[in-house]
């Protein structure tokens, strides 16, 4: 269960809030969706669940664990072990075969090295790609790109899946089925998926929709 | 255009301040120490040419002999030729000044016939002083610049020394003709031959023809007419002898400085590189806006271009101040010993400053054409298209190229050198480092193999980026491996010519105890009665005697030391081959190496030497290492050189102790019975490590540019990691949120720049130690003439090669801390 | 009596190789009474020919030739040529050759109207066989490729070659030298230490060829030698003096000369006649008077020299006429030294009755010692 508690984000230079007492709880399993409008700190949102931003004021609370006031490196351990993240532009390390793209996250945990294969071209093989596993991403679509990210960010069953527009940079039929593999692959692993994104057709994918904006967080009407 | 040139490229430098900094410092490097060079080298020959044009003042030839002089009535002939208008007698001196360091050089001249043709040697008493003075024997006039050293003035006296003899000269006046930074003294003739016991021989006649008469008739019947040994030249030669001396030892430091300045346009190279990597697209968007091609490629030169003009500049003034330092530290010679009695001053020198500056700026362009040119050759769509930085990084095997190179680096080490200058060994130099560069990204595979055997994620992660990124460690590396090379040729080189010298040191010096008066080109000597005063001495078992002299032997060629001690048939000289000659009743002489490459003598090969005035024929017998002489040697039993010259000085004494007998004892009772002012005794050990100083004095420089030279390797490895840490931001961004922490990317950097340096270590010192090869082989034999056994020093290349890899992770790390300070969030976002 | 470089006043700093020898010229007073050189005393015979060498014991020796010159054309010069030798004391115990115990010094000028001034040349050197020595026995003296010698039928040969001139000329003695003073010892100030040996050859027939301006001259005329040798001539207090040696037409022959003090008073003169069909006449201090006449101003030094003067000589009378006003030799750049020294004619009556030199020294500056 993630949790988060009248969270607040300034502006560094003059203080001003990005957004404040936003609260949102999911649970494990659960892929919430967040929109809201360009600038209102949809992506920042992501960024101070995962540590990778300081929040300035109320908790974050992860499976009972509050992280809020975690120093830099107790961050980058938990991110290490607990999170997977699936970028719009993809991030797949062009001088690394698919299968040690997949396999990154679990080298950081320091897995055996043939179990990390093993595993990885399990994942690989769930996204559909295991026959390309030893290939570089060189000769990759944006499709097939996000799927070995989907891939990289599962494969080390992580408690939070952030992604952020992970359909942006691809084509609807193709976004559509790759947002299909990621909302399973989270739900499969029992994680908490927080989606944060611009398309309702994507949105309406997910468990839940929310709208953050300066004021908070509210619950979106279904339609 | 010309405001998009200038907007789009050379702002462009500016955006990438660090790299551009750090590529313009690497040529500033290479122009300083080439120009530096340059500017030491030729401050010191052009004042040693002014102290030689002074010595020949208005002379048209000059008549030279042994440096014990040769018979004075060749003056007296050469006086009345009708074709000699005026002929000036010189009898030089090498002073030794008991209490002394340092000699002084006298000329002793006649006043009355010296005026006509070398004037500015003229004395010029003191007012006060009485009338007759400079006809008097103990009278001595100093130059300015011998006032100084010595620290006298008129009035003082100055005790002098020949053989075993202290005398005292008054100072009396100064030599106003004497230029600025000549260390010299003048006195008369007859007191300089009285003095120093050289009555009878002059050491150089000066002529000057009457008008009309050729210098070519008069040198050629001259030179049927003088005795043997005694040669007849154009004054310039005298400089000509010594610039061909130390022009040697010139072009191999100028060639270290080429050796940095190509290091500089590597990194030029580098930066450029990944500069135009980094602007691919830029490029791509500006060509499909319709910038022409050759636009783009004037453009991509002239940012290489801008930065050679401004490191060329800095290293020009880097340069005359580093030769004003470096003449106020180790003299014109860089500590080489080729420049004494000269103390020249840096001054300016445009022309050489220029062709440095255009060198620099070559550098910036050669660095930037390879780039550039790959940048304009990719079609623009294929530029704009998100195409990652690897494709230009994947750089593809050249293993044909490296082996053309190394079978030509080969083959340039067969033909002899040119002018002296070994030419092609360093084309062959250059081929090497060109094989190495050329190995780099055939050999990252095989020499990180181990890295990819490691299961640590960073490790791996560096395995995998330098694998498929081979052009990383190439762009990034070709400095090192340059740089490398030549400080590990040089550490082989000079290690093994340092060994080589003591062992020929130790092979040289059996005594226990060496006794002289003076060095011996200088006028201390001993004389059968002080030999037989060292032998009488309790303690002392038996003596080696050794006379030295310097020898002309047929035109143009430079004075050949001769050495005549005792000889054992070879058994105490530092033989390299030998052979029993067959037959005939010749005297014996052995030859060093440099007079068999010199002369093109061989074993068996008979040889005239001009003693005394004639010619007598010897036979050679063996060929023999010397250090000291690269002008050449000859040794020949004393028995012999006695018999033939009459002379039975000795200069240097080696003494044999008793057994038993106390080396310290024994030297104090010989102080004693030959006067402590006017001897020096040392022991073979003191001898040794005197040498053993010199030496590493006069590699003291090569040391100094081996630092410099690593130190912009390391820059190299510093400005791509900086720019590839840059175009990697991404990369790092997203490693932080899979959770890596900061440290740990710089962990990663600082093994990429590890392996980098390892690797261009490895192919470097593989690289350096051929070149050590053609150093030793081609590049001293053919500029020193001689040999060595080649030793390699593992632990300092060891030592050193660990600490260029932790240097360079260092390098690494620091210079990518920009990319790690910055936040992982907008890394991941940037998505241009 | 030829003695004009003695005069020369002390150089500065810089040291010329003339100047060297001018002081060593000068420089010997300053060591007077050195008892290596022998003393000049009366009573000496001199015998010839083995007086007219060289006597290198004596401090100083000169061979001082002046005449008349008369081309095809029938122009006039005078001309002047000395060689000098000095025993320096120096060096006498060094084994060396080039040892400067022996210097010898040459000089020769020519005075040709055309040119309205003097031309000059010098030579100096240590003594050092072949290239420069004054030979024992016989008159020889040779400087590199200037030389003057006394050949063994009695004719005296002379080459000199300087940079604006050479001469190549042989002098015929017509008869026995001329021995001044008390039977050759000539005693120069009333201290009879400041003396010479000293004798003459006047009424030298001349024949050979003068060089001028790149052309030959054969030429003819008169020329008068001297030789002295001495070991202390200046005396103390001396200024300069006036010398004359004139050939006189009716072959006899006059020297005469005047020693004067700082205040140019004459403290010693004394000289010597030869009247054809006399005997010699030799002039005591009050049988020789020097007047000047007419003083000329030196357009160079600004120094004015009595270039004519009236002279009273064993009871004769005669003015001193010279070839031309301006025999001025300024050497000073050089040597140091500047005196005048030319050829004049001596006027008896008012008619010509000889030529000959005259040489003034001390004009310019004091004397130093």
């Amino acid at each position: 269960m993630l949790e988060l508690d009248k969270i607040c984000k300034r502006f560094r230079p003059d203080g001003v809030a990005l957004f404040q007492e936003v609260s949102l709880t999911v649970r494990p399993g659960e892929c919430v969706a967040v929109m809201g409008e360009s600038g209102v700190g949809k992506s920042t949102l992501l960024n101070c669940i995962a540590g990778l931003e300081p929040i300035d004021g109320g908790e974050i609370v992860l499976a009972g664990r509050r992280l809020d006031g975690l120093d830099d490196d107790a961050w980058a351990m938990l991110r290490r072990r607990r999170y997977g993240f699936v970028f719009q532009a993809f991030h797949i390390l062009p001088h690394l075969s698919l299968v040690d793209n997949v396999a990154l996250p679990l080298w950081l945990l320091d897995d055996k090295r043939d179990n990390a294969r093993a595993r990885a071209l399990e994942m690989l093989a769930a996204v559909g790609l295991s026959a390309r596993a030893d290939e570089g991403p060189g000769k990759l679509s944006g499709g097939e790109l996000q799927r070995v990210a989907i891939a990289r960010a599962l494969v080390h069953r992580p408690a939070v899946v952030l992604a952020d527009e992970p359909t942006g940079n691809l084509d609807p039929d193709r976004a559509g089925e790759v947002l299909t593999l990621l909302l399973d692959a989270v739900r499969e692993v029992g994680a908490v998926g927080i989606l944060v994104t611009h398309s309702p057709v994507a949105a309406k994918q997910t468990d839940r929709i929310l709208r953050l904006t300066r004021q908070g967080m509210q619950e979106a009407v279904s339609e | 255009m010309t405001q998009a040139l200038w907007k789009v490229f050379i702002t462009g430098l500016l955006g990438r301040r660090l790299a551009s900094v750090l590529s313009l410092l690497a040529i500033t490097l290479g122009v300083t120490l080439g120009l530096a060079v340059q500017i030491i080298h030729g401050a010191a020959l052009e004042e040693f040419g002014r102290g030689m044009r002074l010595l020949a003042g208005e002379a048209d030839l000059q008549v030279v002999g042994p440096r014990a002089g040769f018979d004075e009535r060749v003056y007296l002939a050469l006086a009345q030729r009708a074709d000699v208008a005026a002929a000036s007698p010189v009898v030089e001196i090498e002073a030794r000044l008991p209490g002394r360091e340092a000699g002084l050089r006298i000329h002793g001249v006649d006043l009355f016939r010296v005026a006509r043709v070398l004037p500015l040697l003229m004395p010029a008493a003191e007012a006060d002083e009485g009338r007759l003075i400079a006809l008097e024997p103990d009278r001595v006039f100093l130059s300015a610049a011998a006032r100084e050293a010595l620290a006298l003035g008129p009035g003082d006296t100055l005790g002098v020394q020949s053989g075993l003899r202290e005398a005292t000269l008054r100072v009396s006046g100064s030599v106003p003709g004497a230029a600025a930074g000549q260390v010299l003294a003048v006195m008369d003739i007859a007191g300089a031959q009285q003095v120093f016991d050289r009555v009878g021989v002059l050491t150089r006649v000066d002529l000057k023809l009457v008008a009309g008469a050729r210098r070519e008739d008069t040198m050629a019947e001259l030179g049927r007419l003088l005795p043997p040994g005694v040669e007849v030249r154009l004054p310039a030669a005298g400089v000509a002898e010594t610039s061909g001396l130390s022009r040697a030892y010139h072009v191999n430091l100028t060639m270290l400085a080429a050796i940095a300045l190509l290091t500089g346009a590597f990194l030029v190279f580098s930066t450029q590189y990944l500069s135009v990597v980094r602007r691919g697209r830029e490029l791509a968007f500006l060509r499909a806006m319709g910038m022409e091609r050759h636009l783009v490629m004037r453009g991509l030169l002239l940012e290489g271009a801008v930065l050679g003009l401004l490191g060329g500049v800095l290293g020009i003034v880097l340069a005359h101040g580093l030769a004003a330092w470096a003449f106020s530290l180790v003299g014109g010679d860089l500590g080489a010993g080729y420049f004494a009695h000269v103390t020249p001053s840096a001054r300016f020198m445009p022309g050489a400053s220029l062709g440095y500056l255009v060198l620099g700026v070559a550098a910036g362009v050669a660095g930037a054409w390879l780039p550039a040119s790959q940048a304009v050759a990719r079609p623009p769509a294929q530029g704009l298209r998100a195409a990652d930085e690897r494709e230009l990084l994947a750089a593809r095997p050249r293993w044909g190229a490296t082996l053309s190179c190394l079978v030509l680096a080969l083959l340039a080490c067969w033909p002899g050198p040119i002018g002296g200058i070994p030419l092609f060994g360093y084309v062959a130099v250059a081929l090497v480092l060109a094989a190495a560069v050329l190995s780099l990204p055939g050999g990252v595979k095989w020499l990180a193999a181990p890295l990819g055997l490691s299961s640590a994620v960073l490790a791996r992660l560096a395995w995998s980026r330098v694998t498929a990124a081979p052009g990383q460690v190439v762009v990034a590396g070709a400095g090192v491996v340059a740089s490398v090379a030549l400080a590990v040729s040089m550490a082989i080189m000079v290690g093994s010519f340092r060994d080589s010298v003591d062992d020929w040191l130790a092979k040289v010096l059996p005594s226990d105890l060496y006794v002289r008066a003076s060095s011996s080109a200088a006028s201390g000597f001993l004389d059968e009665e002080a030999v037989a005063r060292v032998v009488a001495t309790e303690g002392v078992a038996g003596v080696v005697p050794v006379r030295y002299d310097s020898l002309r032997m047929g035109d143009a060629s430079l004075p050949v030391t001769l050495i005549a001690r005792p000889t054992a048939g070879g058994e105490a000289l530092p033989v390299v081959s030998q052979r029993k000659p067959s037959g005939g009743d010749l005297p014996l002489v052995w030859i060093t190496e440099a007079m068999a490459d010199l002369h093109r003598l061989g074993i068996g090969d008979p040889l005239a030497l001009p003693i005394a005035g004639r010619e007598v024929r010897f036979v050679v017998a063996g060929v023999t290492r010397d250090y000291a002489r690269q002008h050449g040697a000859v040794i020949i039993e004393l028995e012999d050189y006695r018999r033939l010259s009459g002379d039975r000085l000795t200069n240097d004494l080696g003494v044999t102790l008793l057994p038993g007998a106390d080396v310290d004892l024994v030297a104090g009772r010989l102080r004693e019975v030959l006067g402590e002012r006017v001897v020096e005794i040392s022991l073979p050990s003191q001898i040794r490590a005197i040498s053993l100083e010199i030496f590493d004095r006069t590699f003291l420089v090569t040391y100094l540019m081996q630092a410099v030279a690593v130190l912009i390797g390391l820059f190299g490895i510093s400005t791509t990691f900086a720019a590839l840490a840059t175009s990697r931001r991404k990369e790092f961004g997203m490693l932080r949120h899979l959770g890596l922490k900061r440290r740990e990317i710089g962990r990663l950097l600082a093994l990429e720049g590890g392996v980098t340096a390892a690797v261009g270590g490895v192919v470097g010192t593989v690289a350096g130690g051929a070149i050590a090869l053609v150093l030793v082989e081609v590049i001293n034999r053919q500029s020193f003439h001689w040999s060595m056994d080649l030793a390699l020093p593992f632990g300092p290349i060891l030592a050193f090669g660990l600490t260029l890899v932790v240097l360079a992770a260092a390098a690494a790390r620091l210079s990518a801390a920009q990319a790690m300070r910055g936040s992982a969030v907008a890394a991941v976002r940037e998505d241009w | 009596m030829g003695v004009s470089r003695l005069s020369i006043r002390g150089l500065g700093r810089a040291v010329v190789v003339s100047a060297l020898l001018c002081l060593v010229l000068i420089g010997l007073p300053a060591v007077l009474a050195d008892d290596r050189y022998p003393p000049v005393v009366p009573g000496k015979a001199l015998v010839f020919p083995y007086d007219t060498g060289a006597h290198p014991d004596y401090r100083t020796e000169w061979w001082y030739i002046t005449g008349w010159l008369r081309d095809a054309e029938g122009v006039e010069r005078g001309f002047q040529v000395t060689f000098f030798r000095v025993r320096t004391l120096l060096g006498e115990d060094n084994p060396s050759r080039f040892a400067p115990s022996q210097l010898i010094f040459a000089h020769a000028a020519v005075a040709d109207p055309a040119r309205g001034r003097l031309l000059h040349g010098e030579r100096v050197a240590r003594a050092l066989d072949p290239l420069a020595g004054a030979a024992v026995g016989r008159t020889r003296a040779w400087l590199d490729d200037w030389s003057l010698e006394l050949d063994e039928a009695g004719h005296y040969l002379t080459e000199v070659h300087a940079e604006d001139f050479a001469f190549s000329l042989r002098f015929d003695p017509p008869t026995d030298p001329v021995l001044n003073g008390d039977e050759g010892w000539s005693q120069k100030a009333p201290d009879p230490a400041n003396a010479s040996y000293y004798y003459s050859r006047p009424q030298l027939a001349v024949s050979g060829t003068l060089e001028l301006g790149g052309k030959a001259h054969t030429v003819s005329g008169h020329a008068w030698l001297d030789h002295e040798w001495s070991s202390e001539i200046l005396p103390e207090g001396a200024s300069g003096w006036d010398w004359i040696g004139v050939n006189l037409h009716d072959g006899g022959s006059l020297m005469a000369f005047q020693m004067r003090d700082h205040e140019h008073e004459s403290m010693y003169n004394a000289g010597t006649l030869v009247t054809p069909g006399r005997s010699l006449q030799v002039l005591r201090p009050n049988e020789v008077r020097f007047e000047p006449r007419r003083g000329w101003v030196s357009p160079r030094s600004g120094i004015r020299y009595p270039v004519a003067w009236s002279v009273e000589a064993g009871g004769r009378r005669f003015e001193i006429e010279p070839l031309m006003d301006d025999q001025e030799l300024d050497s000073r750049a050089s040597t140091g030294a500047i005196y005048w020294e030319g050829a004049i004619r001596l006027l008896e009556d008012g008619f010509e009755v000889g030529q000959g030199y005259l040489e003034m020294t001390g004009y310019g500056e004091r004397l130093r010692m």
